[in-house]
């Protein structure tokens, strides 16, 4: 018999088979990272406007270098030439846009680092109001939005901005605790020109309603949204649309009334219970929270009582989502609103929410975590010179507010906000009027990216 | 009766003999002497009387001397004419059966009469019954070589011709359409004279009654220098034109000239030059000879009393063919012949006792089984579009497109530079040149004839190994196929399909080098054969030296004459270097991106049967490869021992590295895992004929154990592997077909208006491709979980003009910057980071791309989403054409002048004017422009006609030409002349490499 090579060929099929198990385990090299070095960003500032309404445009610096930032304005028409503006490190630029049509709204890109940004819109006489909101820090193709009203004396608006190249086509659902969801043929298939914005009058489309929520879906291209609403009761509010629903929510109020009212929207199938947790400065100890029962494809208003900083929050049970925004009586005729956050983070930069004097602006941090925390709050003034410091204790799950004394030589100054755990930060005021307490705005800060306080 | 005798005193007395005992009374014999030396005139003249004998002072041939003798008036005035040979005897009744034969009760119109020739020395082999011809003029005889009388053809058969070696004609004949024609050969001037008959109505008949045995072969020098082929194909191709009528020349010759061609193809590829050279001389000496060969048409034509259809019975069909070229193939693979011999007495009981055709001829019925599969798989692609899909190069539109790219100085494709681009595009121009101009044809013909090549170079290979044909051909057909080739061939990789032609003559060659004995064609032969086959490899897929490295580890290791071997292989190595001179620094430049691939598979399971990809072939029975080389391995006799366990070697080692390719555990230049698959598949073949080889003789000599059932196994595996991976081949969807291969996504991309942008095309990291047509990645973008492979083409995709060319330089380190910016989340105007690359759309699959960086994407300001299914489509709303004429602004002159991304993520949309491609460069109008942006990186010899302006480097890689003032702009590259001479050297280099290995030709 010849000899063969049989013990060779079970080596070396032991040998196959060894290491493709061994490679198995092994897995494919985990490939380097890569910092990159061209900076550069955008917001959306869906801010909407009218007749003698006037709008700031809120543009800080908490960084270490000089940011370059492109502003140019939209609206039905062709946009206009972009202004070019330097934002020195840890300083603030104050622009005035357009803000004429109710569709009006401002682009900013800008390069080499990051900057915050925010808006105010003023409406002058005989309905005086004020709106404040930060912008959007990126266009989506969907959106959620639920502060509107179209009660009787009310204007109510959804601001689209397309800040893209090509054009966005997308449907538009109203929805509202007394009626199904409604969908008009002129909210349907809308064609949103390049570098556009348009606003959607709300009101005649729902009749009546306290609360109404809206959810645009693009089905080319991406848009930012915004509302705005207008009534003789209670002035101007404005707030941003979030481009996706969360199954917790963080909405804070100062300054106001103490009448607040938390508005969801539930544009899903099925119908939610969700819990609401109010603290206050005064009372850090949440009160037994408070359930409501969400109606799927509606919106629901629930009062919340308020009594100085206040943060709300509200969790959905189970795995459901909503979307939740906080609406607050000033004292006077001017209401104001803003959208919460689903994602407290340990900086942020809160823009100025007044555009006149006198005024008292409020910077309110709020401490939704299991930790007590030490907040560092920094000026970013618009002269560029070095802001004042401050820092808040806040234990868990409490909300605080910074001293009236701290913005008092710089009410509009921008306010970095920082912390070692996630917070989350408002800014309120109320300014105008003799007493200053004629317009009242809320906003909820804009998060800091990690590398923008590093660099 | 016409005599015609030249040199022949050795038997004409025979002859004479045989003609005096003749029954036949009325008989007048002419002998025409042809200007014989050897006392053949004497014979004559003694025989016939000097008045019968005509000599010829110089010899002009059978026709010219039949022609002569028709001059007499003793022929002139016969009713027929007994055309006779001096090398015939006929037997005494063999006139007078012809002339009988012509007065045949219902028999009319006998124009020619042969008799039955049989062989002078063995009167019971038969030499000729009458034949026939092919569609295309080529003559045929229904006698195998040798074949023994039994009285099988005793029947006078109506034929096309007979043999006029002893023919009689009839006198209407001659006078009508003359006899032979003087240019032909005798054979086929036979054919052509019976043909002629045919078309005026004559009847051609072969009586077995006269017979006649003629001498085997003449002692006289060939006619000619040329090949028996040639004279064939000249005659052939001289008849169809004569004796067919117009409408039949409008089908005949039309296809004729493509079986032709592909004759042609096959014979330049297996670099049988002569013979090639013969195919083409005998088409030339018909264009030269056309006017006498259309007077003499003219005669045929004028006598037709018959349409051509009525002839067919006469005519073998045009399958006929087919078997010759398998005989053709046969005699090509001349080792099997030689071998045969060796295994005959081996192996003639089995095939005795089993009458198996396919141990007789394995060749023949695997060659046949093969081509039955290829055409059953690759059924769909038989269409006049062009193939699309997988990873197939787009071909350009025109064969000149190669030899513009090969000279070109400057790279047309990508993002520019001056790499030189790959020999393997003359091949391929070469090649569409010779489809009649068709690229399209061309495309096809590389990728099917791909398949064939590697079946018969690995069977040549195989077969010098093993030594057993019937073992040979089974390893050859397993490793065809073998999953990896299924998917090379599935995926349209050219590049891979040439490294699995190239590598069995490679493995071969490095076996003899390394072996014991000194190369059996010299040293000499023998590193220019290889360095021609390393070249041929490198130039379609450099990455053919890993496997060629892998390989010569291997023989270092476990070889025999290692310092004789590694000199040859190194030897050979630099020949191939010399062969690709003007390529070699496209093979170095980045660090030897060249050599690399980021294709192939991180599933170790998936690896061991070859797959590293879906293609047909790619299933649980690709296994049988890897099963059938270990069964093959434990059967190796104590003859292949050696060989085997090298060849295990080898094929763990492949599949090892392979892995680590992909996994990304290698250094970029050695890391590609096809070529990788491509010597484990090769070597597991080389095992599987080990085990067959080993297993052919002498099995039933030994005791029933391991080795009766091993063998059993192999055969079980061996056989079902096949006929599955036929199954599949035959019954699965290719990556390569027509427009549906194509996403229909991509409809999106392609039906943007006309103008030249650029596509970007983007992927994880796990070894697959783009979608059609974007081809492999040309780099890694590393940014973590973000990471992803990139490639960039123009709107055509991956072009063929890129064979064996990466994506390195100036322009593709600036691109993969881009692309880390954009991963790393940091920027959302990578926009106009691509503007410079004249990037228009970013496509991905939508289900491969990394989330990460789907979400970096989403964040662009200057990216928009188009809706698309199956794919990501990303429009770049910072557009910028890949030469144009801009109004560049001080901001946007400094963003252009800068190479930093920070400043150049700021480069907005600006006024401008596309140039277009010319020869040399770019031209067109400024449009009141000032800057001239080319996105083709910076060389200092781009300068602008007419202008003193210097180029300038543009966003740190590309070229800008300031053409303020100008109303014209147009950008030439200045520096052609090198690279031309460099290419004329290269051709003289490969001409006499060619040249010097080619196969010699049999006459």
């Amino acid at each position: 018999m010849k000899r063969g090579l049989g013990p060779v060929a079970i080596l070396a099929a032991a040998v196959v088979i060894a290491g493709a198990i061994a490679a198995n385990d092994l897995g494919p090299a985990v490939p380097a990272t890569s910092a990159g070095s061209a900076r550069s960003g955008d917001w959306m500032c869906p801010h909407g406007g009218g007749e003698d309404w006037t709008a700031y445009l809120s543009l800080s610096n908490p960084g270490a270098t000089t940011v370059e930032a492109r502003v140019t304005s939209l609206g039905d028409r062709r946009p206009s030439e972009p202004q070019d503006v330097s934002v020195s490190p840890g300083a603030e630029v104050v622009l005035e846009v357009p803000a004429t049509e109710p569709g009006d709204a401002t682009s900013v890109e800008y390069f080499g680092g990051w900057i915050g940004a925010g808006w105010v819109v003023k409406a002058p006489d005989p309905v005086p109001g004020l709106g404040a909101e930060p912008c959007l820090a990126a266009s989506s193709d969907t959106w959620y939005t639920t502060d509107s009203s179209t009660q009787r004396g009310t204007k109510a608006w959804l601001v689209v901005m397309n800040p893209h190249a090509s054009l966005a086509v997308f449907n538009i659902v109203l929805f509202a605790p007394s009626t199904p969801p409604v969908r008009r043929r002129e909210l349907t298939d809308v064609v949103l020109k390049g570098r556009r914005s348009v606003a959607f009058r709300v009101d005649p489309k729902v009749l009546g309603e306290d609360v109404v929520g809206a959810q645009l879906d693009a089905k080319v291209g991406r848009v930012a949204v915004a509302t705005l609403t207008l009534s003789e009761e209670g002035g101007v509010r404005s707030t941003v649309g979030m481009p996706a629903l969360a199954g917790s929510w963080v909405d804070l109020t100062a300054a106001g009334s103490g009448q607040s009212t938390l508005v969801t929207l539930l544009p899903g199938d099925e119908d939610l219970t969700f819990t609401s947790i109010v603290r206050t400065a005064d009372q850090p100890e949440p009160g037994d929270p408070a359930a409501s029962t969400q109606l799927r494809r509606s919106t629901l208003a629930s009062p919340v009582t308020t009594n100085g900083p206040t943060t709300v929050v509200a969790n959905a049970e189970g795995d459901s989502t909503f979307l939740a925004a906080l609406r607050s009586e000033g004292r006077t005729g001017d209401d104001a609103a803003t959208a919460g956050t689903s994602a407290p983070a340990p900086a942020w930069v809160v823009p100025p929410t007044l555009t006149t004097l006198p005024a008292t602006p409020l910077v309110v941090v709020a401490n939704p975590g299991a930790a007590d925390t030490v907040v560092d709050l920094t000026l970013l003034r618009i002269d560029g010179t070095t802001g004042a410091s401050t820092s808040l204790e806040i234990p868990a799950g409490s909300v605080a507010a910074a001293p009236a004394s701290f913005l008092e030589d710089a009410p509009r100054s921008a306010v970095l906000v920082t912390a070692d755990v996630p917070v989350v930060a408002l800014g309120a005021s109320t300014s105008g009027g003799k007493d200053g307490m004629d317009l009242y705005g809320l906003a909820t800060g804009v998060a800091v990216p990690g590398w923008a306080l590093a660099g | 009766m016409v005599l015609i005798v030249r040199d022949a005193a050795a038997w004409l007395r025979d002859t004479l003999q045989a003609l005096s005992s003749q029954s036949y009374p009325r008989i007048g014999i002419v002998a025409i002497d042809d200007a014989s030396g050897d006392g053949s005139h004497e014979l004559l003249v003694q025989a016939l009387g000097a008045g019968r004998v005509v000599r010829n002072e110089e010899t002009v041939g059978p026709a010219r001397s039949i022609d002569q003798a028709l001059q007499l008036p003793v022929a002139a005035g016969a009713d027929f004419l007994l055309l006779l040979r001096d090398d015939v005897a006929l037997d005494p009744e063999a006139v007078e059966r012809l002339v009988d034969a012509t007065r045949l009760p219902g028999v009319e119109r006998v124009g020619l009469v042969g008799a039955k020739i049989v062989d002078w020395d063995h009167p019971r082999r038969l030499r000729d019954v009458g034949r026939s011809a092919d569609r295309f003029g080529h003559p045929y005889t229904p006698l195998q070589v040798g074949e023994i009388d039994q009285g099988q053809f005793d029947r006078v058969l109506d034929v096309l011709t007979v043999d006029t070696a002893a023919a009689l004609v009839a006198r209407d004949v001659w006078q009508q359409l003359g006899l032979l024609d003087d240019r032909l050969g005798d054979d086929d001037a036979d054919v052509d004279l019976g043909w002629r008959a045919r078309v005026a109505g004559w009847r051609v008949l072969m009586t077995p009654l006269a017979r006649a045995r003629r001498r085997a072969t003449p002692d006289l020098p060939p006619p000619t220098d040329r090949s028996r082929r040639y004279e064939e194909d000249r005659a052939a191709l001289a008849s169809v034109l004569k004796n067919y009528s117009w409408v039949s020349l409008l089908w005949i010759l039309p296809l004729d000239a493509a079986l032709s061609l592909v004759r042609l193809l096959f014979l330049l590829l297996s670099r049988r030059f002569e013979e090639a050279y013969d195919l083409v001389s005998a088409i030339g000496w018909n264009v030269v000879h056309l006017p006498r060969t259309l007077r003499l048409r003219r005669r045929v034509q004028r006598s037709r009393r018959v349409k051509d259809h009525a002839l067919r019975r006469f005519h073998e069909s045009a399958g006929l063919r087919i078997p010759r070229w398998f005989q053709t193939a046969e005699r090509i693979l001349e080792e099997q012949r030689d071998l045969e011999v060796d295994e005959a007495s081996a192996s003639a009981r089995l095939r005795h006792r089993t009458a198996s055709l396919l141990s007789a001829h394995p060749v023949l019925v695997a060659s046949f089984l093969g081509a039955v599969v290829g055409l059953l798989a690759t059924r769909h692609l038989i269409a006049p579009d062009p193939l699309l899909g997988g990873a197939l190069p787009a071909f350009p539109s025109h064969p000149s497109g190669f030899s513009a790219e090969l000279v070109s100085a400057y790279r047309t494709t990508a993002l520019g530079g001056s790499l030189a681009a790959s020999p393997a595009l003359g091949a391929l121009g070469g090649l569409s040149w010779l489809t009649l101009g068709s690229t399209v044809l061309a495309q096809k013909v590389v990728l099917a004839g791909a398949l064939v090549v590697a079946a018969v170079l690995a069977y040549r290979a195989l077969v010098r190994l093993t030594g057993r044909p019937g073992a040979s051909v089974g390893a050859a057909a397993a490793y065809v196929a073998s999953a990896v080739l299924l998917w090379a061939f599935s995926q349209g990789r050219i590049g891979l399909l040439a490294v699995l032609v190239v590598l069995p003559p490679i493995v071969e060659r490095l076996e003899a080098a390394f072996g014991e004995e000194e190369p059996a064609d010299g040293r000499w032969r023998f590193v220019a054969g290889l360095a021609v086959t390393i070249a041929v490899g490198v130039a379609f897929e450099p990455g053919v030296l890993l496997a060629l490295g892998l390989l010569l580890i291997v023989e270092v290791l476990a070889g025999t004459s290692r310092v004789r071997g590694v000199v040859l292989t190194l030897a050979s190595v630099a020949g191939a270097a010399i062969l690709l001179f003007s390529f070699l620094p496209t093979i170095a430049t980045g660090d030897g991106a060249a050599l690399r691939s980021e294709i192939g598979t991180t599933d170790p399971w998936l690896l061991v049967r070859l797959a590293l990809g879906p293609a047909p072939g790619g299933w649980w029975a690709a296994l049988f490869l890897p099963v059938a080389a270990l069964l093959g391995l434990a059967l190796a006799s104590s003859a292949h021992r050696r060989l085997a366990l090298r060849a295990t070697m080898a094929a763990v080692a492949g599949l090892a590295m392979s892995w680590l390719s992909v996994a990304g555990y290698l250094p970029g230049p050695f890391a590609n895992a096809p070529v990788y698959a491509a010597v484990t598949a090769i070597a597991e073949a080389i095992l599987v004929g080990v085990g067959i080889a080993s297993v052919a003789t002498g099995l039933e000599r030994e005791a029933f154990g391991f080795r009766q059932i091993g063998t059993a196994a192999l055969t079980l595996v061996l056989g079902a592997g096949l006929v599955l991976q036929s199954a599949a081949a035959v019954t699965g969807r290719w990556g390569v077909g027509g427009a549906d291969q194509i996403p229909a996504a991509w409809a999106l991309v392609d039906s943007t208006q006309e103008g030249s942008f650029r596509v970007l095309w983007l992927g994880a990291d796990d070894g697959e491709p783009f979608p059609a047509p974007g081809g492999d990645p040309q780099g890694v973008a590393e940014a973590g979980g973000a990471t992803t492979t990139f490639g960039i083409t123009n709107r055509d995709g991956a072009p063929a003009l890129d064979l064996g060319r990466p994506l390195v330089g100036g322009g593709r380190d600036a691109l993969e910057t881009a692309l880390v910016e954009l991963l790393a989340g940091t920027t959302t105007h990578v926009g106009a980071l691509l503007a410079p690359f004249g990037v228009r759309y970013v496509v991905a699959w939508i289900d491969q791309l990394p989330a990460p960086a789907r979400a970096a994407l989403d964040r662009q300001a200057d990216l928009d989403h188009v809706p698309a299914a199956e794919l990501v489509i990303f429009r770049n709303a910072v557009l910028l054409s890949p030469a144009a004429v801009v109004e560049a602004d001080g901001p946007t002159g400094r963003i252009v002048a800068s190479g930093d991304p920070a400043v150049i993520q700021r480069f907005r949309p600006v006024p401008q004017v596309p140039l277009e491609t010319v020869e040399g460069g770019w031209s067109g109008a400024t449009g009141g422009g000032n800057l001239a942006l080319v996105s083709t990186e910076f060389d200092g010899a781009w300068e602008l006609e007419g202008s003193d302006a210097a180029p300038q480097r543009a966003f740190g890689w590309a070229t800008d030409v300031d053409v303020a003032g100008s109303t014209t702009a147009r950008v030439l590259y200045g520096a052609q002349l090198p690279r031309t001479i460099e290419s004329w050297l290269l051709l003289v280099l490969w001409a006499a490499a060619l040249w010097f290995t080619r196969k010699p030709v049999r006459r």
